[in-house]
């Protein structure tokens, strides 16, 4: 470096000049500062006595290091005469400490060197650190390196992404158990462990590493120990050809929580694609490709995230929740795991999961004594690898395609894997607007939430509610006002979750036919025990179905046994839309849909009608009128066949009257319902009053609740929450037809007794007390019609 | 460099080894204390030759427990500046590589490598004109900065000078 080579000579006006000491010798390393040579010389000095006479004095003089470094030569000794100022007396190397092992600079020696900006950029060693500046010079050499070699860095993660790991005597007895070790497991035992690890290699491992390989520059980054890592790396690399000494191990990160790509490519990361299966880690990284978990060891989850935050959003929700199901699957007895509401669960549940994931150990007198937990399950049919391949093979083509461009000088836009990956994602939803409906949990901010935010990321508009625009309605269960309204649309998709989900995973939109949302009997997790979401593939649905749960789980917190009762869950949907609506909108709304299909000035006596009625305690005549419009559908609640064929055939035939009236009174209700309270306490309140006709509401200590959303409206919410319940029960069957009407089998009479089967053991007495008396009564109705 | 060293070790001996197999049990406790330890002041001890003295058991009050001198003679290991030792090459990276000295571990940066030395990351390994540098290598280098702490030995060192480098 020649900013940092010194020469050093006497200055000219100091020559003659003696040596007087030397104070340092070849190879010694200085400090700033530091005396390297004392010299001697002679200064004539005027006027020391008078004007006319002059007399030299001896001066003293050094040449001191100008900065820290070595001394290269010395060329002079102690009592040498200097005569010109040609003579070098010494050269010296300053060094700027830019490579440092500890505290000791790995280039002069100089040890006690104060922490810098220093950076780590080595896999395994965290006492060696560099300079920015150096590390830029290195990271450049690695650049021209990898592009030579027609390259990119790909960081990959280990548990659940290239493999699944699993530790424990359950699992060491059933291996024993097997005689043989099962295809594709592996067995290393560690030191931390009294047991050895068994790690299952995700399907296609293999061909996915050399594949990718001859695209990238493989580099390791776990969460797990150093240990562990090098042992997983032994198994899946035994040669050391993918990952060399790539390995960046928990041991040598930083951060306990987090990942960083900086840790590895402190300057430059346009080169760098990571895939792994948490993209919460990498604090969602433009340079990710996130992978689904891979998880073949039943409710082991990811070993070495223990102490990273639980997952607790549908899109990067995996391993706890997936671990929860998966146990109740196995059996719901084993506790020691620290997943506490698994035993909470509702039976369907646990049926969904054993479902779609195909519970069948390799030994089936294994999987048939249950009581092993953890008894690996064959979900060998992931081909995640597969897809994630191409996904790399894309970005390495695109990169490469682009870097050709800008060397060429056709494009100004140096290539960069973030924008290549930020440009595919965007593609997959392009065009899409998206409305969400019981997806994000209630006390979030919907665009805060990580859905809503991936969602945007791959392309996709979002907005709160229904507008022209939108295109998609992603709800987690039917039955809400927002999938209602929805309905009316033939046009908008109204999709399940996993359809986002799955996109999103895939990198490709999905075909919306395999995600319709079913209306039976809003049961969010019955859908998937469809065949279609089987046939969809088992893994994907069973891991996002866990999803949705764990999204309730967030969103109502009252406990686990309200999860699958529908009235709560439509509670929350109505406490949701209840903020985002106010009443003046409503009638608006009303008013201007109802005047496309309806007759309007009917319509607004009803309303009317029943809004004075309420108020004064009046007859039942609205009440009479608001029944008759549901009839049609009320008959599709399902305990009498009789009337499901009604409701098939009103609801197709769009001139039918019935429909139209039914299409108002939906509309209606859904209106009526964003403002009422579903407390099902109040509910029984409604139909107290409905049953007598008269005003006995507010003396209940609940309603102090809703008071405060119905100050200054005093008749009305008497009226709109006994409505309310009545739209949540209708709206159950409104998605039933609505799926009807999309051309779907499914809600047909049998999941209309689903319905009428759980109502019993979901609600309370009142609710059946209620439910009967509307039954009869519309029975009562029908016959009089 | 290696010195022969006396040194002294107090160890508290619990009452229960009381007895005419005292001596062995400090002779066992001083190997296993002291044998493969490291400080800045002396070094590695590598071995202890022979006990010299040990002192009579003095029982500490409140615990029982007896305190031994021991005064013993042991090679340690000790580097300096400048010293030329051989080595083990332990890993490689891009900044240089580390190399085992015994129990002392010696890091060489690329910059005190020869000038012809360049990084290969397949293997990953340092090319030179006739030399290369890989993982279990044996390299012969100058150690040149050192760092003694209470309870280690940090080191770096150079191979750009003659007759250091890989030992064929």
């Amino acid at each position: 470096m020649p900013n940092n080579h010194f020469v050093h000579r006497i200055p000219e006006a100091h020559t003659p000049a003696t040596i007087i000491a030397v104070r340092t010798s070849r190879g010694k390393t200085h400090s700033k500062g530091d005396e390297l040579i004392e010299y001697e010389y002679k200064e004539t000095v005027k006027g020391f006595v008078d004007d006319d006479t002059t007399s030299e004095q001896a001066r003293r003089a050094e040449i001191r290091a100008a900065k820290d470094g070595q001394v290269e030569a010395i060329n002079v000794s102690k009592g040498q005469i200097i005569q010109d100022e040609a003579t070098v007396l010494m050269e010296y190397k300053g060094c700027d400490h830019e490579t440092r092992y500890t505290d000791i600079c790995a280039e002069c020696g100089k040890t006690g060197l104060p922490p810098e900006a220093q950076v780590n950029m080595t896999h395994d060693a965290t006492s060696l650190s560099v300079s920015r500046s150096e590390a830029a010079r290195l990271e450049k050499a690695t650049v021209q390196r990898l592009v030579a070699e027609g390259k990119l860095s790909l960081i990959v993660d280990l548990d659940q992404t290239l493999i699944h790991a699993t530790v424990g005597t359950a699992i060491d007895e059933w291996i024993n158990s097997q005689g043989e070790m099962p295809k594709d497991i592996k067995m290393f035992p560690l030191p931390d462990s009294p047991t050895p690890y068994y790690i299952k290699l995700r399907p296609h491992l293999e061909i996915f590493l050399k594949e990718v390989s001859r695209a990238y520059e493989l580099h390791i980054y776990t969460m797990g120990t150093r240990n562990y890592a090098a042992a997983v790396a032994n198994v899946i690399d035994p040669e050391g050809r993918y990952f060399s000494q790539r390995i960046l191990s928990r041991d040598e990160n930083s951060h306990m929580t987090q990942k960083s790509i900086q840790r590895l490519f402190p300057c430059d990361d346009s080169m760098v694609v990571v895939i792994d299966d948490r993209a919460d880690v990498w604090r969602n990284s433009p340079n990710l490709v996130k992978v689904h978990p891979y998880e073949y060891f039943i409710g082991t989850g990811d070993i070495n995230a223990a102490h990273l935050p639980k997952q607790g959003t549908p899109v990067k929700s995996d391993s706890a929740p997936s671990a929860e199901s998966a146990k109740e699957s196995i059996d719901s007895l084993e506790t020691s795991k620290a997943v506490p509401q698994s035993t909470d669960k509702s039976s369907p549940d646990a049926n969904t999961s054993a479902e779609t994931k195909p519970v069948v150990p390799p030994n089936t007198d294994i999987a048939n004594k249950a009581q092993k937990p953890k008894a690996p399950v064959l979900d060998d049919n992931d081909d995640e690898l597969k897809r994630v391949s191409n996904i790399l093979m894309d970005i390495h083509e695109q990169f490469f395609d682009v870097m050709e461009n800008h060397n060429a000088g056709y494009t100004k836009e140096a290539p960069d894997v973030k924008k290549i990956i930020t440009n595919m994602k965007r593609r997959v939803l392009q065009g899409v607007h998206l409305v969400f409906s019981s997806v994000i949990p209630l006390g979030q901010d919907p665009q805060r939430a990580d859905i809503w935010r991936h969602a945007q990321h791959f392309g996709a508009a979002c907005s709160h509610d229904i507008r022209s625009s939108v295109t998609h309605v992603v709800a987690a269960k039917p039955g809400t006002a927002k999938v209602n309204k929805a309905r009316q649309n033939k046009k908008i998709h109204i999709v399940r979750p996993e359809w986002l989900y799955d996109s999103i995973a895939k990198f490709q939109k999905q075909d919306e036919s395999k995600y319709l949302l079913l209306g039976d009997a809003g049961k969010s997790t019955s859908t998937a025990t469809t065949p279609q979401s089987q046939a969809e593939g088992g893994e994907d649905t069973g891991l996002d179905d866990d999803s949705i749960d764990d999204e309730d789980q967030g969103g109502i917190s009252e406990g686990m046994d309200e999860n699958h009762n529908p009235l709560s869950i439509d509670k929350a949907v109505i406490n949701e839309h209840l903020k985002a609506m106010n009443w003046g909108d409503l009638e608006k709304e009303i008013e201007d849909e109802v005047g496309d299909d309806l007759d309007e000035s009917e319509f607004d006596s009803d309303t009317s009608n029943a809004q004075s009625d309420a108020s004064t305690d009046g007859g039942k005549s609205p009440l009479v009128k608001l029944k008759r419009t549901r009839i049609p559908r009320k008959s599709g609640l399902g305990t009498s066949v009789t009337y499901g064929d009604g409701t098939n055939s009103s609801s197709s035939s769009d001139d039918e009257g019935n429909n139209h009236i039914s299409a108002r009174d939906e509309l209606m209700l859904d209106g009526l319902k964003k403002v009422a309270e579903g407390r099902e306490s109040e509910e029984s309140d409604g139909e107290i009053d409905y049953e007598n006709g008269s005003d006995s509401d507010g003396d209940d200590g609940n309603d102090s609740q809703d008071n405060g959303s119905d100050i200054g409206q005093p008749a009305r919410p008497k009226k709109r929450r006994r409505l309310s319940y009545e739209s949540k029960t209708r709206g159950d069957n409104d998605d039933e037809n609505g799926a009807i009407h999309q051309g779907g089998a499914e809600a047909d009479d049998e999941g209309n007794m689903d319905y009428s089967r759980q109502q019993p053991e979901d609600e309370d007495e009142d609710d059946d007390v209620f439910l009967s008396n509307l039954e009869n009564d519309l029975e009562a109705q029908l016959n009089e019609d | 460099m290696f010195f022969l060293r006396n040194l002294s070790h107090t160890i508290n001996l619990h009452p229960s080894y009381f007895g005419p197999h005292m001596k062995e049990f400090l002779l066992r406790n001083l190997h296993g204390d002291v044998e493969g330890t490291c400080s800045g002041r002396v070094g590695f001890i590598i071995c202890v030759l022979t006990v010299t003295n040990i002192s009579p058991g003095k029982v500490l009050p409140g615990s029982g427990l007896a305190e031994f001198v021991v005064q013993y003679q042991a090679i340690v290991f000790k580097p300096y500046k400048g010293e030329v030792v051989d080595a083990i090459v332990t890993s490689v990276n891009q900044i240089g590589f580390f190399a085992d000295v015994g129990p002392l571990q010696v890091f060489v940066a690329q910059k005190l490598m020869p000038n012809d030395f360049k990084f290969d990351s397949n293997g990953p390994c340092y090319r030179g004109d006739d030399q290369m540098i890989e993982k279990n290598g044996q390299v012969r280098l100058k150690i040149v900065g050192l760092k003694y702490q209470a309870t280690q030995i940090n080191a770096v060192g150079t191979i750009k000078e003659d007759y250091l480098g890989q030992i064929q």
